[in-house]
């Protein structure tokens, strides 16, 4: 990677340090106190991550998409900010999409001191190779990463394998020894996509490791890799469904 | 295979991946995937797998680069084949 790309990814980071605790602040704010939302299993979900964390390898979270601020609830819940603060390569770099977030100064300001690449689904063939290249290279940075591998809020309010995005088994073929954090994040009211779930929202997350191989090569592999974990996705979105049904 | 056969299963391989009914409607070799079809890139890959399955060949990724329209995935089959 050319020393330019490696300088902004750094800078980047470091003003993002800079700020992480007023702007966590905010948004934790936001979400608890104006929001009123609740993560269910937050302990246990802390632990989990800060246990895996203590593995030095690149590890990738790839959750299921169904509001614009999934990313935000899986940050807050992952860990507290002061952890952060100390393991900031733990909070995970986020590829947003330039549509969304990149619509007005503010969110452009905020997404970048958040560790977010913008990605711009419409882009050239050269504008993905700079983002996979930068994701290859900070996941061997050790440097947390995430991605939505369905690439957009699912338009059924479930996971749809068969509209997975192979952007998600090209990382993990540029990774070897790439471990993915498949996250299944779920509003317990929210029966499909939206921009923002609703208010008093009660979040149940679940947590699965994958070490995602593939005996194919080129293309193959990319698909390959990603319906592992989409279909890994999908087990525990029935999981949570099967658990839910139980409640009733 | 004639250049029709082939260009009958390629529509039949792209076409449920297309966006655009319109243009799949009315579908000819300058039709481009991604842009009139409104197939994305991830389903573009679906459909050279589905072509190397479904005609017997090997697309290497400077020839799949090279899949714009539905007559350039007509021609490479045909020197495939």
């Amino acid at each position: 990677m050319k020393f330019s790309e490696i300088l902004s990814l750094r800078i980047q980071k470091f003003l993002g340090l800079l700020v992480l605790l007023p702007l966590a602040g905010i948004v934790i704010f936001i979400l608890v106190v104006v929001r009123k939302y609740r993560v269910e299993n937050i302990t246990e979900i802390r632990r989990e991550y800060h246990r895996l964390c203590g593995n030095k390898v690149p590890l990738l979270l790839c959750a299921n998409h169904l509001t614009m601020i999934d990313s935000m609830i899986i940050h807050w819940a992952l860990s507290g900010t002061f952890w952060y603060a100390c393991h900031y390569n733990r909070f995970a770099w986020n590829l947003p999409a330039v549509e969304n977030f990149g619509s007005s100064v503010l969110r452009r300001v905020t997404t970048y001191l958040s560790k977010c690449i913008l990605i711009d689904r419409r882009g050239e063939k050269q504008h993905f190779e700079r983002i996979f290249r930068h994701v290859h290279w900070l996941l061997n940075k050790n440097e947390t990463c995430m991605i939505f591998p369905e690439g957009t809020r699912s338009r059924s309010g479930k996971i749809e394998v068969e509209n997975a995005m192979y952007g998600t088994g090209q990382i993990i073929l540029d990774t070897p020894g790439c471990q993915v954090l498949c996250i299944y994040l779920r509003g317990h009211n929210q029966p499909g996509f939206s921009e923002v779930p609703p208010k008093g929202a009660r979040f149940n997350i679940q947590l699965s490791l994958l070490e995602p191989h593939s005996n194919q090569t080129g293309r193959r592999a990319q698909r390959d890799l990603t319906l592992q974990v989409m279909h890994e996705l999908k087990k525990m979105e029935e999981r949570y469904f099967s658990a839910a049904k139980g409640h009733d | 295979m004639t250049e029709k056969e082939i260009f009958d299963k390629v529509v039949g391989i792209v076409g449920p991946h297309a966006k655009n009914a319109e243009m799949l409607a009315n579908v000819g070799n300058g039709t481009t995937i991604l842009k009139d079809l409104g197939v994305n890139s991830s389903r573009l890959v679906d459909i050279i797998i589905a072509m190397e399955d479904q005609f017997g060949i090997e697309v290497s990724d400077q020839d799949a680069e090279k899949v714009n329209t539905v007559g350039d995935a007509v021609v490479l089959i045909k020197e495939k084949l």
